[in-house]
């Protein structure tokens, strides 16, 4: 049980010779789920990104372990196909590119056997109709459709780790509690989940394990679910 | 017929978007002779490099080849034209010599007596104002450099030639060789390394004369670190007898220098205005170029700018007003010839009651040019049926890091929002006028303050029914 | 032959100081100054994936017609074509699906000219798979006519081999409440010159003419696409997406509007990919209307590289770089193209032809 999970040590990144990560250590084990909150550019997107290894952020120190394997030098597609999968908090319009195509290319690149049939239930197990597959993939999107799809996809990705960037925000409550239902049901059957966010009456309907607070780029809180109620009686301040 | 009465007949309705490639030659009439530069030059007591540089420029007007592109323009009679270089006054030498519809505009805007004379070009008293002497000497102590260029070419020749014509060549084409032979006036503005002059040079104000020369040859030098904003031209409606204007500004700004240009003309309708603009921006540099136009019978001008240096960073805005039978023909040019270098050019026109307008631009990004973005928006406004509006943009990229974004539209008055107006009360005609305040609006808003006012003002007198000018 | 030809120039004199043709006319000048007619045609047989109904030029002797241009010709190039015709054929499609397959010469000339008259829901393919070792130069006139009402549709599948050259001249009239979806999809020679005057002199029509042009190493092409409309409630859209790998590529558009088209529609939009530093990729989109009348009147020009935003999604979902490369680039191919078209397996299947012939192979 010991090398599971995703281990973050001692990570200190710097974007455009920017530091945005100060010693950053965090540990996600296989069906766990970790809140992670912070005050905005406290630097919980940079260390998603970092994880998922996007160029712009340069590893200066400290490093990644995805079950005991150091992937800190990996490329994003080969950290995807060990089983990382990211839910981008803004993910980008691709004009051109239906929906229905890209699944079948993204499961196919996974290894996965994925039908039509199999992706259409994905969209709708997130609330999404299937004449979203012949929709280009997020043009004219709303917000909150935009979350759905990019749950539906992790979905189908079957991933090792979920980092969820910001899946409750742009979501009316019938989808927060839709999606942090199914993100629980996920953890029960051993994915382990980072979990991302601001909004403390989502975070409560998760039911975290653990809560890690970020401020300026590091850590300086980590407990159980009492995190929350000192953060909503006295802010982000109360915890200092 | 006299050739301002000819050129004030001339109609465009005949200049269909079928006939736009049969264009009749320019001809040139009558002859320019060496005497005439010659003495021109020693009358005004240049040193020898400037002669070489007049009579240089002769030879190549007499070689290049006449631009055929030229709309409207059939005959340029060179003898008239030397004519007011000659006797050196091109202004209006009585008020009743003025037309009619100037007249009116001028007691319409409200200005006051003086500043009417000015305008009028009968007054060249402004230089003895007082308000104006203090700010001279307050830019002298700075070790600024603010003089009419004649004056300039005698008291800093090697400065002045380290700068002359260099970013823009006689060699470049026709008019500007033109140009070099026979230049007179304009100004030189040299800023030294670090000074910041925070107030607007207003050259208008300062040299009323020497600007209003037909062929006035303007240099702005930022040294390193510097700041300044020059202001030429006004709003309201110029007269001047002479009937071909062909000016030309060079703007120099050193690394990390900012330098802001604006020019607001409002030519009378018996002009062909050329101007010839060209910016060479240095490592870490700003040149902003703020253009607003209305007059003139028929305009070319495209303000350009090199971006030489890493970094440096160019900004055109363009304002054009084409109402009646006219043709404006304006655009932008930028090329960037370094890494990180930034250019945004944005162009609004209207054209109403026959007018054209015309838009020519080029945005050239060269291999090495890494990080380069170049956005371009050049809109139209047709207000009617006999208007015309013709862009012709140009994006040349051989730089594959570069990011070019271009968009132009060409639309008509919303009936929609005219409707939504109506209801709110506006009568037609200033539900329209709104409605074009609001398309230029944005452009508007980079013109200092005082001429947005009176631009604002003759804008509004132009679309009016009863009153403007036509 | 006559060398009338000759003294005409290849382009109009300049407009205006900053006027470029961007075209190739020194590689067409070789052919011109020694014309010669082609002795062999073929075609890439491994590219046919369709069978054609008819190929031209035809075994059986064509119905010759009088090449009808409704252009003036007063440039070189058209005009040596129109004097060089090997061939002039009519082909009228009424409502059905027609395959036609223009051979390439091996070497020297070979013009063939084609009327195509479109009627109710006509469609019709145009394939020229030039042979691998060609070094022929192909000219081909097309003029195209809807008739009235008609639904049409036109695919222009162009893929020439790397010494090879190509002229098209197209020139398309609708009539009224005729609506046609053109899609270009166009791999050029050596070089590759395409001028396209559509005119919708007629109420009611519509045109939507879309391009996937790929300028691999070595090769360019200089493509024209004008729009002149002249009639009420006619639409014309002309989309453009073309990416080149150290080659060159040319997009001149030009919507022109005549007074009188009341609620006329003219769009004009330009997306060129540059891929690598040789690449040049040059758009000149024009706009000329005259009065109010147009309803709407935009275009719009983008060069620039993928969105490494975009590529970095694309990464974060398994696939590898080039993968991702590969899938943006279809996406932008696929922008353009109307909707049928781009669920035409034909059209997809060339487009990865198209795709294949950047050969974008390694990761940068």
């Amino acid at each position: 049980m010991e090398n599971t999970g995703l281990k973050i040590e001692k990570l200190t990144v710097s974007v455009a010779s920017r530091k945005v990560l100060k010693d950053v250590s965090l540990d996600v084990s296989k069906g766990e789920v970790v809140a992670l909150i912070g005050p905005n550019g406290s630097g919980k997107t940079s260390l998603a990104f970092t994880v998922m290894g996007h160029p712009n952020y340069k590893v200066e120190n400290g490093r990644i372990l995805l079950h005991g394997e150091d992937i800190t030098s990996l490329k994003p597609h080969e950290r995807a196909y060990k089983g990382i999968f990211l839910v981008f908090q803004s993910p980008p319009d691709i004009g051109g590119l239906p929906v229905g195509m890209f699944l079948q290319e993204m499961t196919a690149k996974r290894g996965i056997e994925a039908s039509i049939n199999d992706i259409s239930n994905a969209l709708l197990e997130v609330g999404l109709s299937d004449h979203y597959l012949s929709r280009n993939l997020y043009e004219g999107f709303s917000g909150g459709e935009k979350k759905r799809l990019e749950f539906a996809q992790a979905l189908l990705f079957k991933p090792q780790i979920l980092i969820l960037d910001e899946l409750d925000s742009g979501l009316d409550i019938e989808g927060v509690r839709l999606l942090t239902g199914k993100t629980r049901e996920l953890a029960g059957s051993g994915v382990g989940v980072l979990y991302i966010s601001h909004n403390i009456a989502a975070l409560r309907l998760l039911r975290p394990n653990r809560v890690v607070v970020m401020m300026n780029g590091g850590v300086v809180a980590e407990d159980g679910l009492e995190i929350l109620d000192i953060i909503e009686e006295k802010g982000y301040q109360g915890l200092v | 017929m006299s050739k301002t009465e000819l050129l004030e007949s001339l109609t465009l309705s005949d200049i269909s978007l079928d006939s736009l490639k049969v264009r009749p030659k320019l001809s040139l009439r009558g002859r320019i002779s060496r005497s005439l530069v010659e003495e021109l030059s020693r009358a005004k007591k240049e040193p020898p490099w400037m002669l070489k540089l007049r009579l240089r420029s002769l030879e190549l007007f007499e070689k290049l080849p006449t631009p055929n592109w030229l709309v409207g323009v059939e005959e340029l009679d060179l003898e008239e034209l030397t004519h007011y270089i000659q006797l050196g006054y091109e202004r209006a030498s009585s008020w009743d010599e003025l037309p009619e519809d100037i007249r009116k505009v001028y007691e319409r805007l409200g200005l006051p007596d003086i500043e009417k004379r000015a305008l009028a070009g009968l007054s060249a008293q402004f230089e003895s104002e007082n308000i104006y002497l203090a700010f001279k000497k307050f830019l002298e102590e700075q070790g600024v450099i603010l003089m009419d260029m004649s004056e300039a070419v005698a008291k800093y020749p090697d400065l002045v030639q380290k700068y002359f014509m260099r970013v823009f060549p006689p060699s470049d084409h026709k008019f500007a060789a033109l140009h070099g032979a026979l230049w007179s006036g304009g100004v030189f503005l040299y800023v030294p390394p670090n000074v910041r002059v925070e107030a607007p040079i207003e050259a208008f104000f300062f040299i009323a004369s020497e600007l209003e020369s037909q062929m006035e040859h303007t240099i702005v030098v930022a040294d390193e670190g510097s700041f300044v904003h020059f202001i030429e031209g006004c709003s309201a409606p110029l007269f001047k007898r002479y009937s071909f204007h062909n000016g030309m500004v060079e703007i120099y700004a050193h690394r990390n220098s900012h330098v802001k240009f604006t020019t607001v003309q409002n030519w009378s309708k018996n002009l062909v205005n050329f101007n010839n603009k060209r910016a060479l921006v240095e490592e870490g540099a700003v040149v902003e170029w703020a253009e607003g136009s209305i007059g003139s019978k028929i305009s070319y001008v495209y303000p350009s700018a090199i971006l030489k240096g890493r970094n440096a960073r160019v900004s055109i805005a363009n304002i054009t007003v084409a109402k009646g039978p006219v043709w404006k023909d304006g655009g932008a040019k930028v090329y960037h010839l370094a890494p990180n270098t930034q250019s945004e050019v944005i162009s609004k026109s209207i054209s109403s009651n026959g007018g054209v307008s015309v838009y020519r631009g080029l945005i050239k990004v060269a291999r090495g040019a890494k990080n380069s973005t170049a956005s371009v928006k050049c809109d139209s406004l047709i207000m009617d049926k006999e208007s015309k509006a013709f862009t012709y943009p140009k994006n040349e990229v051989e730089e594959e890091e570069a990011y070019v974004v271009h968009e132009a539209t060409t639309g008509r008055i919303s009936e929609d929002i005219l409707y939504y107006l109506e209801t709110r009360g506006f009568k037609e005609q200033e539900a329209r006028r709104l409605i074009v305040l609001g398309y230029v609006g944005d452009i508007l808003g980079k013109l200092p303050f005082e001429y947005q006012m009176v631009f604002r003002k003759v804008l509004e007198l132009e679309f009016e029914e009863i009153g403007g000018y036509a | 032959m006559k060398q009338s030809y000759l003294t005409l120039p290849y382009q109009y004199i300049a407009d205006s100081p900053t006027t470029k043709s961007y075209a190739k006319w020194q590689i067409f000048e070789e052919y011109l100054q020694n014309p010669r007619r082609a002795a062999r045609l073929g075609v890439n047989e491994k590219l046919l994936y369709v069978k054609p109904h008819l190929k031209i030029p035809t075994d059986v002797a064509p119905h010759e017609q009088e090449a009808d241009w409704p252009i003036n010709i007063d440039t070189r190039l058209p005009a040596f074509h129109f004097q060089n015709l090997s061939t002039s054929t009519t082909i009228e499609i009424r409502g059905e699906e027609k395959v036609l397959l223009i051979k390439k010469p091996l070497s020297d000339t070979y013009s063939a000219h084609l009327n195509i008259y479109l009627e109710g829901k006509a469609s019709a393919t145009l394939l020229l798979l030039s042979p691998e070792d060609s070094e022929g130069l192909s000219t081909l006139s097309l003029n195209i006519q809807t008739v009235k009402d008609a639904k049409a549709k036109i695919s222009i599948i162009l893929i020439d081999s790397p010494k090879s050259a190509t002229a098209l001249f197209k020139a398309t009239r609708l009539d009224p409440n005729s609506t046609l979806k053109e899609t270009h999809i166009l791999i050029p020679g050596r070089t590759l010159h395409l001028e396209s005057e559509t005119f919708l002199d007629q109420e009611n029509a519509t045109y939507i003419l879309s391009y996937a042009v790929a300028t691999p190493q070595n090769r360019s092409a200089s493509i024209q696409t004008s729009a002149y409309i002249k009639a009420p409630r006619a639409i014309a859209d002309i989309r453009l997406a073309g990416i080149s790998h150290n080659g060159e590529l040319a997009h001149k558009g030009t919507i022109r509007i005549h007074k009188g088209s009341q609620e006329a529609r003219g769009k004009l939009s330009s997306r060129l990919i540059p891929l690598t530093p040789q690449s040049k990729v040059y758009a000149a989109p024009t706009l000329e209307i005259e009065s109010d009348d147009a309803a709407e009147a935009q275009h719009s020009a983008s060069q620039s590289p993928l969105d490494p935003a975009k590529l970095f999604y694309l990464q974060s979902r398994a696939l590898t770089e080039l993968e991702a490369k590969r899938l943006l680039l279809m996406a932008e191919l696929n922008k353009v193209l109307p909707e049928d078209a781009k669920r035409e397996p034909l059209v997809q299947k060339y487009l990865e032809l198209l795709l294949a012939s950047l050969e974008i192979n390694i990761d940068k």
